[in-house]
Formats: structure tokens, C-alpha cells, sequence
């Protein structure tokens, strides 16, 4: 088969359409970090949360050296909730991202209180155009450019503490989804800069969509109507909604495939969660992109070359057929994650996932 | 205390009623209920609401509100608290955001007349020991709820050697995925299995006791 460029790939997989090979995908925010600079301190995390071009050019040396198909930004959670004035704690490690201080919803009325924010000036959303812009530049159609953006509910969960999203969802559900409305319209504003700033997919972080955190009547009141608005409205780009937690809702991201046409798949942590790769692949291969494939928790951090390519060839004899699979880890990799075990994983994948 | 006491601190709990939680708090403590047996109907309702939520009948919102409820009736008997038990560090290491448990057993620590320093969550090793060499604490106690993080709670006994304090300074665990064989292979001086229990192990790690193990069925 001829060889295709990364961002034909890619979204062959995304299409279920036969790719040359497994494109391979990361979640490595402070890995990326440490890649470019051992002796890394806390101000080199901030630095590159506050500085597009740096965060673009961490990424691409990360991009270049490791190999891959996505040229993924992953920040912090702060670039578009500082917009409504939400404070960041500087980290204390440096393996660490900056995290969030001072919130700004608190009382049910503050919801309501939300404007929409303007991508381009706001917040620290113009940085992480910068860094699209600059990846854009650099790798023109050949790379896909890959954004991490949270859903409307899990933005809420970073513009008030948790605790008060979810006390709120059973005690002021009225004033809550009025703040949803406003931060539904500003995640659809960024996502939409995104991809005019060459954009190609995004990992749209659904994180509440799972059954340890909302029940799916209470995920299906607060969350579909606002992700099933964003992605209509965001037609541009593809996205990838990414579960973090154990019990992912494979049948609510299913339907948003089945009902839209930029919604692909899903990311989750196949080796911890249920379902895992062979369950999702029987159950939800035929609707959903799959990205997982290898243990960032275990086998990415402790693991030997030699498990880690077992682990990518067992992954790629699971997935592979029909298509509709990305490699990738469950979620952020470790910085611990030694630089061989990345290089291994990436070479077994080009070994094991080329389809004929 | 009487039947129907118990039956709307219960109910109080296990259906989220958040207003109504703070009144009941001061009724109970007028009516000369002490906190104890206030602690002990309240573990017996988070036991059902953790059982609902475990069998996924609930989820996440119920229990929070439910562990909001809990804080709220106690705040009564903590604004009598004098610290002067003890002084504790606690906190949920690194990676780890989890912290419904730990916020619990805070508020428990508390009414029983405990100095708590609560450091919060995913919380950088290096602080827990910084910490509590700053604060002189007598117990220091970490949590976690994630398998991946349960090593980080041997990294916290390594840093506390390393800083002159670990036989000064007792060290608690807690999470669910945690044992009283894991609390006892690792080494920490105490386990407790839940908010009241962690209360009966500050008090026995207090006195000088180590390798206190509280348990309940199965743990």
C-alpha cells in the first residue's frame, strides 16, 4: 500500500477506511516537557502554559524526535476559564501543571453572571492559537493538529469546584444550565479559532461521561445537549471525546457518532476501564474510532521493550481489523515514562500495525 | 438517642436534604446528643449511600451532597473544637484527586478536638513532609483512592526518614484500595477504614501506640 502522510492517517481511521498503518497519537503534556529539558523547573511548566510558540515548538520537538502522527497541544485546564477570572496555582513540582486556584462560580446566581468569551482576546485562548498557528506553519496538511478542549460540563467542573457543579446539578439545575448555555457558546468560539488556526481534530474531554461520576440520565441532562450543540456547530474539525474515568459511556459517545458527522471516536483507558479494547471493539468498533492501545499507568512507566511491544502487538491484533483505531495511551503520560519504553512503543507499533 | 433522631439524621444523609442538615446539627447538639452517637448514625448512612453509589444507583452528585449534609450537621460540635488533641497533617498524594474519604475523616478529626491541617489533594509529596516538620504534627496521614498512587505512600515514609521526623511523626493511611496488610507491609504506623475509625486511630496513635490497624469486617 502507497505510504500516506500522517494526516491521511489518521483520518482514514477516523473514517473506518483501510490507513497504511496504525497512526499513533499522545496525551503528553509535562512528558513533552521533560523531553526537551531534563533538568526541567516549575517555571518551565508556567512558561510553556503562557507562551504559544514555546508550547508549539515543545510539541513539535517532542513530535520529531519520538514519532507519530499527531501534532497534539495539550495545556492546562486554565487557557479558557481564566477568561471568567479563575486564578492558577503555580505548581509546586515540576512535573506538574499550573492547576486551578480561585474559581469563579461559587453561588448558583454566579452562573448566570457568565459572559461569552471572545477566543481571540480572552483568557489565555489567544496562546494556544499561537501555538496552532505555529504547528500549522510548520507542518502544513501533512501533520494533523490535535487540540485538547473540555466539554461544556467539564469546563463547568473548572470554572466552579466540582463538588459545587455536582451539589448544583441535583439542588440548582436551572441556574447551572444557564452557566452551560454561555460556556457551551465560548468552548464552540475556541474550537472554531482552533481550526481557523489549522486545527484538525480535537480531544474533546467529556471526562464527566462516566458511570463513577454522573449517572446517564444526569449526563444526558447535563451534558448532551451541550456537547451534541458544540459539535454542529464546529463542523471544521473531527473530535475525539476523551473519558478519564472507569465506566465510560460508549453509548452516549455512540450516538454522537451516529448523529453528527465530525464525531469519530473515543479515548479511554482501555487497560483500566471497562469496557476494555475487545469489549469496545465487539461492542462499539463498528460506530467509534477507538484510541487506546498500551498502560500508561503500568506498562509505559515499569514496562520492559519487550512487554511493551507485547502489549502493542495484542492492542493491534484486537483493533486493527476493519479499521477504526488510533494507538495511543489511555491518557497523560507519566514524565517518569523513560525515554526508551517511548521510543519502543512507537517502533512496535510501525512493526505490528501495518495493514496489508 | 432516640428513634426518631436517629431516623432524620439518616434520612438527612441518605437523601441529600442540605438545607435542612446544619439545623438538625444544632437541635441534636441542644437536645445534649454528643458526637459521638452523632458520628456513628452518620457512618451507618454514608455506609448505605456508598452502597448505592457502588452499585452504581447513584452516582457522584448524590454522594457528594450526601457527604455535604454530613459536614453540615457536625459543624455544630466542630465550632466547639479546641484542637487540642493533637495536631494532624492529612491530604490526598499526587495523581490523586479523590478526596470525599479524606474530607470526611477531616471533618470527624475536628469534633473530636483535633488541629487539622488539610492540605487538599493531589498534593506533592515533598508537602506532606514539609508540612509537618513546619506544623510539628503529631500524625501525618495520607490518602489515596487510585491503585496507580498506592506507591506514593511509601515514597512519603522514604521522605520522611529522610527528613529527621519519621519517628517523631506517625504515619496514617487511608483509601479504599488500601488494607490493613498493604498499611502493615509498607510500614505506616496506622490504617483506618473509615471517618470514625480514623478517630479511634488518631486517639491510640496518640498515646504512642504503632501499627494500628481499624478495620472493619473484611478489611
Amino acid at each position: 500500500m502507497k505510504e500516506m502522510t500522517s494526516t491521511q492517517r489518521f483520518e482514514a481511521a477516523l473514517k473506518h477506511e483501510t490507513p497504511d498503518m496504525v497512526p499513533i497519537s499522545y496525551f503528553a503534556g509535562i512528558l513533552q516537557l521533560h523531553w526537551v529539558k531534563d533538568n526541567l523547573t516549575w517555571k518551565d511548566t508556567v512558561e510553556y502554559g503562557r507562551n504559544g510558540i514555546k508550547m508549539a515548538q515543545v510539541t513539535s520537538h517532542f513530535l520529531d524526535e519520538v514519532g507519530g502522527d499527531t501534532a497534539y497541544i495539550l495545556s492546562d485546564v486554565g487557557e479558557i476559564v481564566q477568561g471568567w477570572g479563575v486564578r492558577m496555582k503555580l505548581p509546586d513540582a515540576p512535573d506538574i501543571h499550573m492547576a486551578l486556584g480561585k474559581f469563579a462560580v461559587n453561588e448558583p446566581e454566579d452562573w448566570e453572571k457568565l459572559d461569552v468569551l471572545d477566543p481571540l482576546i480572552d483568557g489565555r485562548m489567544p496562546t494556544y492559537l499561537d501555538a496552532c498557528q505555529w504547528l500549522s506553519a510548520k507542518y502544513h496538511e501533512k501533520v494533523p493538529i490535535g487540540v485538547d478542549v473540555p466539554s461544556a460540563l467539564t469546563t463547568a467542573t473548572h470554572v466552579a469546584p466540582m463538588e459545587t457543579v455536582l451539589i448544583h446539578m441535583l439542588t440548582e439545575p436551572d441556574a447551572l444550565k444557564k452557566g452551560l448555555v454561555t460556556i457551551g457558546k465560548t468552548v464552540e468560539g475556541f474550537l472554531n479559532a482552533c481550526a481557523d488556526e489549522g486545527a484538525f481534530y480535537s480531544a474533546y474531554l467529556t471526562t464527566r461521561a462516566s458511570k463513577e461520576i454522573t449517572t446517564v440520565d444526569q449526563y444526558k441532562e447535563f451534558g448532551v445537549p451541550y456537547d451534541m450543540e458544540i459539535f454542529k456547530k464546529t463542523e471544521n474539525m473531527y473530535h475525539i471525546c476523551h473519558v478519564c474515568g472507569v465506566e465510560p459511556m460508549f453509548d452516549i459517545i455512540a450516538e454522537y457518532s451516529r448523529k453528527t458527522k465530525n464525531t469519530k471516536g473515543i479515548s479511554w483507558w482501555d487497560k483500566g476501564a471497562k469496557p476494555n479494547l475487545q469489549e469496545a471493539k465487539d461492542g462499539w468498533g463498528d460506530v467509534l474510532c477507538l484510541m487506546a492501545g498500551i498502560d500508561h499507568t503500568n506498562t509505559l512507566t515499569d514496562g520492559t521493550p519487550e512487554t511493551i511491544e507485547k502489549e502493542v502487538a495484542e492492542s493491534c491484533k484486537i483493533a486493527m481489523p476493519g479499521s477504526g483505531f488510533i494507538f495511543a495511551a489511555g491518557c497523560d503520560i507519566s514524565p517518569k515514562t523513560p525515554k526508551e519504553n517511548m521510543r519502543a512503543m512507537v517502533k512496535a507499533i510501525r512493526k505490528h500495525g501495518k495493514y496489508k | 438517642m432516640k428513634d426518631e433522631q436517629y431516623k432524620r439524621i439518616y434520612d438527612c444523609v441518605v437523601n441529600g436534604k442540605a438545607s435542612e442538615a446544619q439545623k438538625i446539627g444544632e437541635e441534636m447538639k441542644a437536645a445534649g446528643i454528643d458526637s459521638k452517637a452523632i458520628g456513628l448514625v452518620l457512618i451507618d448512612a454514608m455506609n448505605l449511600v456508598g452502597h448505592r453509589y457502588r452499585e452504581r444507583e447513584i452516582a457522584l452528585p448524590q454522594l457528594i451532597l450526601a457527604t455535604h449534609c454530613f459536614k453540615k450537621i457536625l459543624l455544630p460540635y466542630t465550632a466547639d473544637s479546641r484542637g487540642s488533641e493533637g495536631v494532624v497533617v492529612i491530604g490526598t498524594v499526587k495523581n490523586d484527586i479523590h478526596d470525599i474519604g479524606k474530607n470526611l475523616v477531616v471533618s470527624m478529626l475536628q469534633v473530636y478536638n483535633y488541629t487539622v491541617y488539610d492540605l487538599g489533594k493531589d498534593v506533592p509529596l515533598e508537602k506532606f513532609v514539609s508540612e509537618a516538620k513546619k506544623v510539628n504534627a503529631d500524625i501525618l496521614g495520607a490518602g489515596t483512592l487510585l491503585t496507580a498512587t498506592m506507591p506514593e505512600l511509601i515514597e512519603i515514609i522514604n521522605m520522611m526518614k529522610e527528613a529527621g521526623i519519621r519517628e517523631k511523626v506517625k504515619f496514617a493511611v487511608g483509601g479504599a484500595p488500601l488494607t490493613t496488610t498493604y498499611a502493615k507491609h509498607i510500614g505506616a504506623d496506622g490504617y483506618a477504614a473509615d471517618a470514625i475509625l480514623a478517630v479511634e486511630m488518631a486517639n491510640h496513635l496518640k498515646k504512642g501506640e504503632q501499627n494500628y490497624q481499624a478495620a472493619r469486617q473484611g478489611r
